[in-house]
């Protein structure tokens, strides 16, 4: 009975902590609080990323002791660690050199699985008959459709065969109809974690306020924060993420005594560039949270774009990347015009209809268009001014260009002269490369981007 | 004021109504009466009778639509069997497959090995052809005497069975059952009323072309009464106090009289006579019982059906930034422009048209992002499967990787409409053509 | 009949196709020869003795030995910085005890970041070298587990995590039998029999292992107290690596496990996602640590993973040093800082260079074509035996006592280019010496050894002035100025490095510097000379000349100053102050370019065009100039103009204009304040001339460089950058070519029977298309084959001629029969594609056999005798055919098909 109690604190605890969310958890509580009562065969717990499913469930669930078992289902990439991790947390197994890292049973098909569920369940049925919930939580549960179809629906029959006090607990970031199979899929309790609204991520985040601060003057702050970033992104944990961040870089004028908490039009401009800073790098994990903390202040302001793009290449490479950027993103058509050594005067005037009509979309929009290899090379020998011949090497350097995945294998054909690829690499890159070489890149475009 | 009219209930007879009514509800427990199957029943009961009693061999499937009580009624079946020969669990078997779980033939054959706990008798078996393990198995059986147990086995999922490699044990069951060599009857069940089509030509000339179809309530008063049948508490449960059971199967009663619930009935009998998709919707406010609120209330029966069948992609959508917003928008016009393919690099060419377009009024610049900003919004859009890729990733930069939009135009417009903190300009953009 | 006949077929067809015969060289002694020495052979039309051979061949190993160690050493020492800011970064990691980011102590991050180094290698495939030397280092310290990833043997999770769990364990889990067990044990199997040991990639196995791990070292060393490790990471992070420091906190630190990603690119993304999910997930149970190798750029990481799994990776970034460096190094230390040691003559030299920098940036292939022409030029060069020791040195005598008079015949010859050169230059003066060179073997002896003297103190100079030439570029800002060592001892080879346009105008720049810098320049020279006392023999006049400018500078300096001073107050106030200070003299010399402007277009134009075209060649820095300090005494030095100009030109380019002009009074009044200071400038820049004239001076100028310097390029081509597709087109297409037989000719329109079988194959494959009907092919091949066959039984009876006749017939036969074939090949078996094209071969042919016989039933008169002619020819051509197909298909030209079974499709371009 004891786990009972500590159950029902639980909730208690969890409805403090977890602002926005009591509706849910006490929905919850009444599905499966009880853990003699009979259990729910499913539910299926749902919504957007961030919004405390795993979290809620997992610590609810930390207090069940061996009736229930946590499983990611990215971890259990096969069927059988599923099985055998279910198994093992059920059973309280952990494998360890003492074991000879065993698990509780070798376990690869559902029947099997069955077995030993039941098998489990017997042994420790506690004496005076009094039935318990046992829990089986499948956090990402999306990932139970890859391995094969009949697997989630044959979890899902589980409580029905086996006719245990079993529930299969579910949690995922997308909706149940992306679930449904076509066989005997049964259909679980729905339970949704909504987004959160606004006031609610405020009172969330307010919770991070270090202790020594001023309650309200970390809320102006997080409301400022929140103001700019909601627009791109609304997920609280990157929201926090940028706080925690930005938060130092905020009050840095008030320890530097050059200002007070009051004068907040003096903070926000302070820390306005910051802002700027994160959205496009920190967000976007340009760089990270830690080169981000060891960063001064001239840092930041800076625009360090290209930095993350360049790398040497050796010099005829450069080329044949650049042809084969060519060949993907012009049409065969004009290969004639771009590339004949002789019509100068046409490639003038090949630029002049660059512009597309507004209603049908630029080729450019369509992205790199597979060239048969023969066609590449052809532009790279037109492109490249002193005269080599195609000995091993060039080979070699398309082969390298393959393993970097610069350029991209269409098919699998062995017909060698037959090889079709896609450049990989965008145009920005392309642009720097054929700048190192004095290449006029535009010249030779069909469009310019 | 009900609490003092019935001081003496306490948690025991809560929580005892709870699970008698979730048995019911989630089909643990047949103990309560089948409604429109009864000569189905009739019928196996029939079959199963001969065969235990004469040794008389047996096939037969049951078919019928999902949660209209084929499994009910085999319950229900075995477990009156059971009762009546089977005391000492000496007089007939039983082995229960399902095509979910014995996903190939050598498992459902292990299973029947354990099912009948003849494992150990397996050991010295020196075969490995399917069929002599089956008939060596069943001949184990055959105690001394030349009259061998009579076994029922039930297939459940039939159909899944028809899949598996050359129908081994299909065909094997059947020529058992059809030879007559050991007394067993073959109970299929299916949901797919073709499934005689999806036999081989030997298989399908062993099965005896017996089949028992079963319905699904035609009329919504079947309906309904099932329905309450289940919420219902039996009056001769001696552990619950007896006024208490009055009261609370007068309650279920109040209910089902009740308007609104009406209604929902008649809407869900519309879409499917499932029953289980009113019982889904009963469970919340059975496990909402408690001490201080014995009895079920419509307005919980209410707002979990609310809860059971919102437009989730819809609801999912709300929570949606602006900029994830307007990128489904700027998908939406694609759309109408009869691209139904397209990659990042168009939607964000609409989107920047439309930001340059209300740059006018002022309002462009803070909804506006830089391409990276946006592409990972879209890989969040992609992550919770409102748009989904059409080709692999790495295949080519991922600006350009081709991908659809899994809502509809409507759907969209809804979702701008109901979703807060969305600016108007946006909702005009996001409404347009309606 | 028919069948018998088959069978034999079969028979022959088996053991033709499954033996192969490998035919030993007859005489074991040749045998032998050829490896000794690695096949090192007797030159000069083998008089040379063996004891010279074996000379040659030590020595090549000595060099080749000492060379490699030099590189080896340098690529260490060059990566060490690297590594240990690496090594550093793992063991500031996740030091303290629980939560997972040390640095974040502070705040907590609702992410759980795994620390992940990312390490840019460049694109040069040989970084493994470098990946070793970083995971050999990290493991120094016993607490690091490092799992070393490379994409070939991670196709999935599964085995990516066994192989993980493997190396984390230092285990190998034995593969658990996976094999299905037959049926009748599968049912009898209970449950509970199996073993229920964890699938090998399961990774709980690895956190058991884990906290056991912990456990014990708990046991072993109570845990750290927080505040140590606080000030280790500090002192971490300032890059301070003593290694006791480190192994010290290290025995207290906790284990940790580094996952090293050799190449980032190759590997599956998907892939990846799920890895760093996964033990993201187990961070807190599990102090992992992500290095990830990138040849490509930071772009490239974001393009290919989500942002999803970019935001659980707290990423620092480290570059190793890219090959460029390295190949500046080890060029530096290799050809210039050695002295009698093998040299690379221009040829080769560029030859490598270039494809360093045009195909691939990769170190390891530049030196393999080192080594390679290291051992080419003791392999083919008699007198490279006095290659590479001093030559002064005793161990010379005895090697020059031992020559012989061959050696020293070949001398003249090997020799010739510089020999002649020599001869020539010598002849006006002192004819007799010629004759004797060219007579008397003493005397050429003696001079060869001079020769070899002079290089040898050629060398040494050359190293000193090359450092100074270092020094010198060190003392422009502008990139135009800088040349990387690679392409500045390339110029060298070239031609006298002095005479070079990059080196004049570094000299000419030298005298716009200012006293203090000059003279430390001067000073480093000194220094630099006196550095090696061999060097300070051979250049001692240069050093007493330094000596006395370094004094006159002294003195100079000092009046030179109060000169100018009064000047300054008398005349021009304004700008006085700055006039000794160089901006100063730059303005005036740049308004006085402005003046020559007008005509110096011309040649600038001229410069402009050459120095672009070299510009191309080397690195593109050099291109874009800025020119702040333009200056030279224009006017008053018309002979010197050119480089002014390209200076001028470059500073126009860059469109640098002065605002304000000046009078010529002005002008001239400055003239003059200068002049003071100028003779001193023009003394320091006639010993700067000086002394690169005498230092930077090109291996071409002395005779017998061929002793020392390989200069053969057209080797190294053939070798490493070869043209497959054109060799063996002309390898299987023209024969001749390689076996220089005069029995078949170039022709291509008619395949001679005298071609080897698999040329034949060959060509008659060129003639076909897409698909090949492999009877077809065989039908073709045989009917060459078989006019070859009766050719050799010419004058045999009118007989044969009959025979000849019906093998005709069936060829046409064949012909014929060939289609009905093609319709009903229902009773072809398709095997597996190996030796599916043989089968058909085989089942077509039986038919084929079926046939002959009955035609050859109904013939009357011609009995057994022939048949078995038939069957012989039959079988030996089949054989050869298949023999020959099979090759072809080894080597990559056909390849069978599904879509038509007796069919092989082409793989390669079309007629080429």
């Amino acid at each position: 009975m004891e786990i009972q109690n500590e159950i029902d604190e639980q909730f208690e605890i969890l409805r403090k902590n977890y602002p926005g969310r009591e509706l849910q958890i006490t929905r919850l509580q009444d599905l499966i609080g009880d853990i003699h009562q009979v259990v729910p065969p499913s539910i299926f717990i749902f919504g957007d990323s961030a919004t405390g499913k795993t979290s809620i469930v997992r610590s609810i669930f930390s207090k069940y002791k061996e009736n229930a078992s946590f499983i990611n289902c990215i971890d259990c990439y096969t069927p059988r660690l599923l099985f055998e991790h279910c198994l093992n947390k059920l059973s309280g197994y952990i494998p360890n050199p003492d074991n000879l890292y065993s698990n509780y049973a070798h376990c690869e098909t559902i029947s099997e699985f069955i077995h030993f569920l039941t098998e489990i369940c017997d042994k420790n049925k506690n004496e005076d008959e009094e039935l318990t919930g046992r829990y089986l939580i499948f956090d990402n549960a999306e990932r139970l459709r890859e391995t094969n179809p009949l697997l989630l629906s044959a979890l899902l029959r589980v409580p029905e065969i086996t006719n245990l006090n079993i529930t299969i607990i579910l949690i995922s970031n997308i909706v149940w109809e992306k679930f449904r199979s076509q066989t005997g899929m049964l259909e679980p309790i729905l339970l949704q974690f909504p987004s959160y609204s606004k006031s609610e991520i405020l009172n969330i985040m307010i919770r991070d306020c270090p202790k020594d601060e001023n309650k309200n003057f970390y809320y102006i702050f997080i409301e400022l924060l929140y103001d700019v970033f909601n627009k791109p992104c609304r997920n609280l944990n990157e929201l926090r993420h940028m706080a925690m961040l930005l938060y130092p870089k905020y009050i840095e004028p008030i320890q530097e005594g050059k200002a007070t908490r009051n004068d907040t039009v003096k903070l926000f401009k302070h820390i306005e560039i910051y802002f700027k800073q994160a959205l496009d790098k920190l967000y976007l994990r340009n760089i990270s949270s830690s080169e981000w903390k060891n960063k001064s202040f001239e840092e930041y302001v800076e625009p360090t774009v290209n930095s993350d793009i360049r790398f040497e290449l050796p010099y005829y490479t450069k080329f044949l990347l650049i042809a084969s950027y060519l060949a993907s993103y012009n049409p065969p058509r004009y290969d004639l015009r771009f590339f004949s050594k002789s019509s100068e005067n046409k490639r003038r005037k090949s630029r002049k209809q660059e512009d597309v009509s507004g209603s049908k979309k630029s080729q450019q929009l369509y992205g790199p268009k597979v060239f048969p290899m023969e066609r590449m090379l052809a532009i790279f020998y037109s492109i490249i001014d002193d005269p080599i011949e195609g000995t091993i090497d060039i080979n070699r350097q398309i082969a390298s260009l393959k393993t970097l995945k610069l350029l991209i294998k269409v098919g699998n054909t062995d017909v060698l002269n037959q090889m079709k690829c896609k450049c990989n690499v965008n145009y920005e890159f392309i642009q720097y490369l054929s700048k190192s070489v004095h290449f006029d890149i535009s010249r030779y475009l069909y469009e310019a981007v | 004021m009900l609490q003092d009219t019935l001081p003496n209930i306490n948690k025991k007879d809560i929580n005892n109504v709870k699970r008698i009514i979730l048995n019911n509800l989630t089909g643990k427990s047949y103990t309560n009466k089948l409604i429109g199957l009864e000569e189905q029943y009739n019928t196996l009961y029939d079959i199963c009778k001969k065969t235990i009693e004469t040794g008389e061999s047996n096939s037969t499937l049951l078919i019928g639509n999902r949660g209209c009580g084929k499994t009910m009624i085999v319950n229900k079946l075995l477990d009156n069997l059971d009762k009546e020969y089977n005391k000492d669990k000496q007089t007939f078997l039983t082995v229960r497959l399902n095509g979910l779980i014995q996903s190939d033939d050598r498992l459902a054959l292990k299973e029947m090995i354990y099912q009948l706990s003849q494992e150990e008798a397996m050991e010295n078996l020196n075969s490995t052809s399917f069929s002599e393990v089956l008939s060596y198995l069943l001949n184990v059986l055959s105690i001394g005497t030349k009259t061998s147990k009579p076994v029922i086995i039930v297939l459940d999922e039939f159909d899944l069975f028809t899949q598996h490699n050359k129908q081994t044990l299909l065909y094997n069951l059947f020529d058992i059952a059809q030879s007559n060599q050991n007394p067993i009857v073959v109970i299929g069940l299916t949901c797919q009323l073709n499934v005689v089509e999806l036999l081989e030509k030997r298989v399908k000339s062993r099965y005896s072309h017996r089949q028992v179809l079963c319905f699904p309530p035609i009329e919504i008063e079947d309906f309904e009464k099932i329905i309450i049948n289940s919420l219902k508490i039996p009056e001769n449960n001696s552990k619950i106090n007896k006024d208490y059971i009055k009261k609370f199967n007068t309650e279920v009663d109040k209910i089902f009289s009740d308007e609104s619930i009406k209604t929902i009935i008649n809407r869900l009998f519309d879409i499917t006579n499932n029953s289980r998709n009113f019982l889904k919707i009963c469970i919340e406010p059975i496990y909402k019982l408690s001490v201080n609120q014995p009895y079920p209330k419509v307005n919980d029966f209410l707002d979990a059906y609310t809860r059971q069948y919102i437009d989730s992609k819809t609801e999912l959508l709300k929570g949606t930034s602006i900029l994830e917003l307007c990128l489904i928008i700027a998908m939406k016009c694609l759309l109408e422009k009869h691209i139904e393919v397209f990659n990042f690099e168009m939607i964000y060419d609409e989107y920047k048209k439309f930001v340059q377009k209300i740059e006018a009024t002022g309002n462009g610049r803070e909804i506006f992002f830089k391409k990276q900003v946006a592409m990972k919004a879209l890989e969040h859009l992609i992550a919770i499967e409102l748009v989904l890729p059409t080709e692999a990733s790495g295949k080519c930069p991922k600006e350009y990787r081709m991908m659809k939009v899994l809502l509809e135009p409507n759907q969209i417009t809804q979702a701008v409409l109901k979703h807060n903190e969305c600016p108007t300009s946006i909702k005009q953009w996001g409404t347009r053509w309606l | 009949m028919v069948a018998n006949s088959t069978i034999n077929i079969t028979e022959a067809y088996d053991s033709l196709s499954q033996a192969c015969f490998i035919l030993w060289p007859t005489d074991k002694k040749k045998h032998k020869d050829y490896t000794k020495n690695d096949g090192f052979q007797s030159l000069m039309d083998k008089t040379e003795t063996e004891d010279f051979i074996n000379q040659r061949h030590d020595k090549y190993y000595k060099i080749w030995n000492n060379i490699k160690t030099k590189i080896d050493k340098l690529m260490f020492d060059l990566n060490l910085s690297a590594t240990n800011g690496i090594f550093n970064f793992v063991s500031s990691k996740l030091n303290n005890t629980d939560n997972a980011d040390s640095i974040n102590k502070d705040i907590q991050l609702p992410f759980k970041e795994i620390p992940t180094g990312l390490i840019f290698s460049g694109i040069n495939p040989d970084d493994k070298r470098m990946y070793k030397q970083i995971v050999s280092k990290i493991k120094t310290v016993p607490t690091n587990h490092v799992a070393v990833l490379e994409s070939k043997d991670c196709i999935n999770l599964k085995n990516t995590m066994k192989i993980i769990i493997e190396q984390l364990m230092e285990t190998n889990l034995n593969e658990e039998n996976e094999n299905i067990i037959d049926a009748t044990e599968f049912y009898k199997k209970s449950k509970i029999k199996k073993s229920n040991k964890a699938p090998n990639y399961d990774p709980y196995i690895l956190l058991g292992w884990y906290k056991h791990l912990e456990g014990v070292s708990k046991i072993n060393n109570n845990t750290t107290s927080p505040v140590v490790i606080e000030d280790e990471t500090k002192e971490k992070e300032n890059n301070n690596n003593d290694n006791n420091n480190n192994s010290t906190n290290q025995s207290k630190a906790k284990h940790k496990l580094i996952l090293f990603i050799e190449d980032f690119e190759c590997f599956d993304v998907l892939l990846l996602q799920d890895l760093i999910s996964i033990f993201s997930g187990y961070s807190e149970e599990l102090p992992i640590i992500l290095l990830i190798g990138i040849a490509t750029s930071l772009e490239t990481f974001h393009q290919s993973l989500p942002i999803s799994s970019l935001s659980l990776l707290q990423i620092e970034k480290f570059k190793l040093l890219q090959s460029y460096e390295c190949i500046n190094e080890i060029i530096q230390k290799v050809f210039i800082e050695t002295i009698d040691d093998f040299k690379l003559g221009v040829k080769p030299y560029q030859y490598l260079l270039d494809n360093f920098n045009f195909l691939n940036l990769s170190v390891d292939s530049f030196i393999r074509g080192l080594k390679f022409s290291v051992m080419y030029h003791f392999y083919s060069n008699p007198l490279s035996i006095l290659s590479s020791i001093d030559p002064t040195s005793s161990e010379m005598d005895r090697i020059f006592s031992s020559l012989t008079k061959r050696h020293l015949d070949e001398a003249k010859v090997l020799t010739f280019p510089s020999f002649k050169f020599y001869i020539n230059s010598i002849k006006s003066t002192s004819p007799k010496l010629v004759y004797e060179l060219l007579t008397d073997d003493k005397v050429l002896k003696d001079s060869i050894r001079e020769g070899l003297i002079n290089l040898h103190n050629y060398h040494i100079k050359f190293r000193v002035g090359f450092e100074c030439l270092l020094e010198l570029q060190k003392l422009y800002q502008s990139p135009l100025f800088k040349k990387s060592k690679r392409a500045l001892y390339l110029l060298s080879l070239q031609e006298s490095l002095y005479d070079s346009a990059h080196v004049q105008l570094l000299i000419k720049r030298s005298k716009v510097i200012t006293y203090p810098i000059i003279k430390k320049f001067l000073e480093t020279i000194k220094l630099n000379i006196e550095k090696d006392e061999f060097a300070k023999k051979l250049l001692e006049n240069f050093v007493t000349i330094l000596n006395d400018i370094l004094l006159k500078f002294e003195k100079f300096d000092e009046n030179g100053n109060e000169i100018k001073e009064e000047e300054k107050k008398e005349r021009i106030k304004k700008r006085g102050k700055q006039i000794k200070t160089e901006e100063v003299e730059t303005k005036v010399k740049k308004e006085e370019i402005d003046d020559d402007n007008s005509y110096n277009d011309t040649l600038y134009k001229r410069e402009k065009v050459d120095s672009s075209k070299e510009n191309k060649l080397k690195n593109v820095e050099e291109e874009k100039i800025n020119d702040a300090i333009i200056i030279n005494e224009n006017g008053k030095r018309p002979q010197k103009t050119i480089y002014d100009n390209v200076l001028l030109s470059y500073s126009n380019s860059n469109g640098t204009s002065t605002t304000q002009r000046e009078t010529n009074i002005s002008k001239r009044l400055r003239a003059e304040e200068l002049r003071g200071y100028e003779t001193m400038v023009d003394e320091v820049n006639q010993f700067i001339n000086k002394f690169f004239k005498d230092t930077l001076r090109c291996y071409k100028e002395f005779p017998y460089y061929e002793i020392i310097y390989y200069t053969e390029s057209s080797k190294l081509k053939k070798s490493f950058s070869a043209q497959p597709r054109s060799v063996i087109h002309t390898a299987l297409n023209y024969p001749n070519h390689y076996l220089n037989c005069d029995c078949c000719s170039d022709n291509d329109n008619i395949i001679e029977s005298s071609l080897h079988d698999t040329c034949i194959a060959y060509k008659l494959y060129l003639e076909c298309g897409k698909l090949i009907n492999l009877y077809d092919w065989f039908v073709a091949f045989g009917n060459i084959l078989k006019d070859k066959i009766d050719k050799s039984k010419k004058k045999e009876k009118e007989q044969n001629k009959r025979i000849k006749q019906k093998q005709k017939q069936e060829a046409e036969e064949i012909a014929k029969s060939k289609e009905k074939e093609i319709k009903k090949k229902d009773d072809i078996i398709v095997l597996d594609s190996d030796n599916e094209i043989e089968n058909v071969i085989l089942i077509n042919e039986n038919k084929e056999k079926g046939k002959f016989e009955e035609h050859h039933s109904s013939d009357e008169d011609n009995e057994e005798k022939e048949e078995e002619e038939e069957e012989f020819n039959e079988k030996e051509i089949q054989a050869r055919f298949i023999r020959a197909i099979s090759e072809l298909q080894y080597f990559g030209f056909i390849k069978s098909t599904n879509r038509k079974v007796d069919h092989v499709v082409k793989l390669t371009w079309g007629s080429d």
